[in-house]
């Protein structure tokens, strides 16, 4: 398998003091990649980076094979183009209906008829079993709806890679499993690369590939689920232990 | 290509977002020009679909059906069905819109609304001007320090701008008048007119405009925030009352640096004439000062006063009311905001013309 996301030594500070301190991971193009790690570790840090909402220190990171560290910003937009982010609050634009929000994406970077943008939007709202909710506006959902909302437009324009921040918090057990479902199925059925943070231990077993397990700003772990769970790393083996596994 | 009244067309490798307009607008042309009963997408050499391709094969399949033809899929692997099954918008229902109102409706519905945030705006005040007389004997449930903070914020950093604007205010109206005046001689009447026009009519005015727009508006987007961010809530689990708790440091603030801000809006103004008179009408200063005092009466500084007070509570109540009845998401913030400052200064206007007539 190719490596869609390569990212080596990278290190950034926040106010003087070290947040990531020399991260190093690859991430096979088609898998499904789960950063783990205890609250303040430096997992979205790490994912923001990646997706160039912040500039690290040093180091390099590349994607699809690009170095985007330091990259003119419309060629990284062509890049950006290709993936898809789900914040953690979802991060829906309140001004605009939930078909309208999905549809950004769409309308602002492909030339498709507005009877196929429609089509687009309501399948991909299906996905996330929220039809009902196509013209209702970001205030009149709730927070788990919210987050399938955006769910729904960080996966409107198909894109190659998935990147998801806290996918599960806020969901109930069922819609967790059925967005878990639904990850896999975009994995399968679009080679869709998924890089998710998560806390939620029973997602991380169904969905994920291999995990990277972070604590103080470094990768302790890197592997699959079931090697993290028999790991003598005395942080890994609390957090698990702590999830009661 | 046709063949025993079918025409077939045959998909690219790869039907995408990237081609998909492109594939769409050869499928309505082959679907315009064929005269056969029977079209047959084959996706023989279809490798790679995602769902925007997969909605312009329903799109030909809808406009088939439309013309009332048979169509066939042909060659459809396992994934490509799978792709079909999963993002297919054909079997979905139909999702009704929301129906606009009729203009009754519209207007009964604007109507409605209009009594019910007048009455929620009633409700309020009364709530504020309770808590604001309650709040004097009692400290319980206010914020410690907030009062200096917000008298800073509201009072004296206001000091600059406000000041800046009566000089100038002050120098034009002189400036503008004097040239009338001096036709007839009557250069002394420059201070009449700007001691007068200041005090009871420009500095209360001016001040509450740059308030409704500096502190109004402040006032309306912190509470617009802290409500849709749930604060007020927090504030009311925490059994602490939102009024009394974020509401009266505001409105004692504003009450105790409106009238003060007049004040020297008005001070500043008259300066302003001042200069005029004296470096442009040649008027003695001593003879500016003597005239100032003979023609000021104690009706003028009461109009003064009065009218600082009621536009501060102007300014406060309407950007409370409109910074708690933020609903959503930054939008309303900002819609609240610009309707506060724009209800504050069309309030303030009608309540110095309704005071100008009870002070004439």
């Amino acid at each position: 398998m190719s490596k869609i996301i390569e990212v080596n030594d990278l290190i950034t500070e926040y106010n003087g003091e070290r947040i990531l301190d020399g991260v190093s991971l690859s991430i096979d193009s088609g898998s499904i990649f789960a950063i783990l790690g205890g609250s303040g570790c430096g997992k979205t840090t790490l994912l923001k980076h990646i997706i160039g909402l912040l500039y690290p220190v040093s180091g390099s990171i590349k994607i699809f094979g690009r170095e985007t560290v330091g990259m003119e910003e419309k060629k990284f937009e062509q890049i950006l183009e290709k993936c898809g982010m789900l914040f953690q609050e979802g991060a829906l634009l309140n001004s605009l209906s939930v078909k309208e929000n999905i549809a950004i994406p769409l309308r602002q970077h492909t030339y498709l008829d507005e009877d196929i943008i429609q089509r687009v939007v309501r399948t991909k709202l299906h996905l996330v079993e929220l039809d009902y909710a196509l013209n209702l506006y970001p205030s009149e959902l709730s927070g788990g709806m919210k987050k399938r909302v955006a769910m729904a437009r960080a996966i409107a324009m198909d894109p190659k890679i998935l990147f998801c921040d806290e996918p599960s918090a806020g969901l109930d057990p069922v819609t967790t499993r059925e967005i878990d479902n639904l990850l896999n199925k975009l994995r399968e059925q679009l080679d869709m690369t998924i890089v998710a943070v998560t806390h939620v231990i029973d997602s991380v077993r169904r969905i994920a590939d291999e995990i990277v397990f972070l604590h103080d700003g470094q990768i302790l772990f890197t592997g699959s689920f079931e090697e993290a769970t028999k790991s003598d790393i005395p942080q890994i083996k609390e957090f698990f232990q702590d999830q009661n596994i | 290509m046709s063949a025993d009244n079918k025409s077939t067309y045959t998909l690219p490798q790869s039907l995408t977002k990237e081609n998909s307009q492109k594939i769409l607008e050869e499928l309505k042309s082959f679907l315009q020009e064929t005269s056969a009963v029977q079209i047959n997408l084959d996706f023989k050499k279809l490798e790679n679909i995602d769902s925007t391709g997969v909605a312009v094969i329903d799109a030909v399949i809808d406009i088939a059906d439309e013309k009332q033809l048979k169509k066939d899929l042909l060659n459809v692997n396992k994934k490509t069905q799978i792709s079909l099954d999963t993002f297919s918008s054909r079997q979905l229902k139909p999702i009704k819109e929301k129906q606009k109102p009729k203009l009754f409706e519209f207007l009964g519905g604007q109507g409605f609304e209009f009594l019910e945030n007048l009455k929620n705006f009633v409700y309020l005040t009364a709530d504020i001007f309770y808590w604001g007389v309650g709040g004097l004997f009692s400290k319980k449930g206010q914020r410690k320090g907030e009062f200096t903070n917000q008298s800073n914020q509201i009072g004296v950093n206001a000091i600059p701008i406000i000041a800046l604007i009566s000089f100038l205010v002050g120098f034009i109206l002189s400036l503008q008048s004097a040239q009338q005046l001096r036709q007839f001689g009557a250069n002394i009447f420059v201070v009449d007119l700007i001691s007068i026009s200041m005090t009871r009519e420009m500095a209360p005015l001016m001040t509450a405009i740059v308030l409704a727009g500096r502190s109004g508006s402040s006032i309306a987007s912190e509470l617009a925030t802290m409500k849709i961010s749930e604060e007020v809530d927090a504030l009311k689990t925490m059994a602490l009352n939102p009024i009394k708790f974020v509401v009266l440091p505001k409105l004692y603030a504003m009450t105790i640096s409106t009238p003060l801000l007049t004040i020297i809006s008005d001070a500043v103004g008259i300066l302003g004439g001042f200069v005029v008179g004296v470096l442009f009408l040649k008027i003695s200063p001593t003879a500016f000062i003597d005239r100032m005092a003979s023609v000021m009466v104690l009706k003028d500084i009461i109009t003064l006063i009065v009218k600082s007070f009621v536009f501060a509570w102007i300014i406060t109540v309407v950007g409370i009311y409109f910074g708690l009845e933020a609903e959503g998401g930054a939008e309303s913030v900002g819609k609240n905001t610009t309707a506060s400052v724009v209800t504050a200064i069309f309030m303030v206007i009608v309540a110095d013309s309704i005071l100008g007539l009870i002070f004439y």
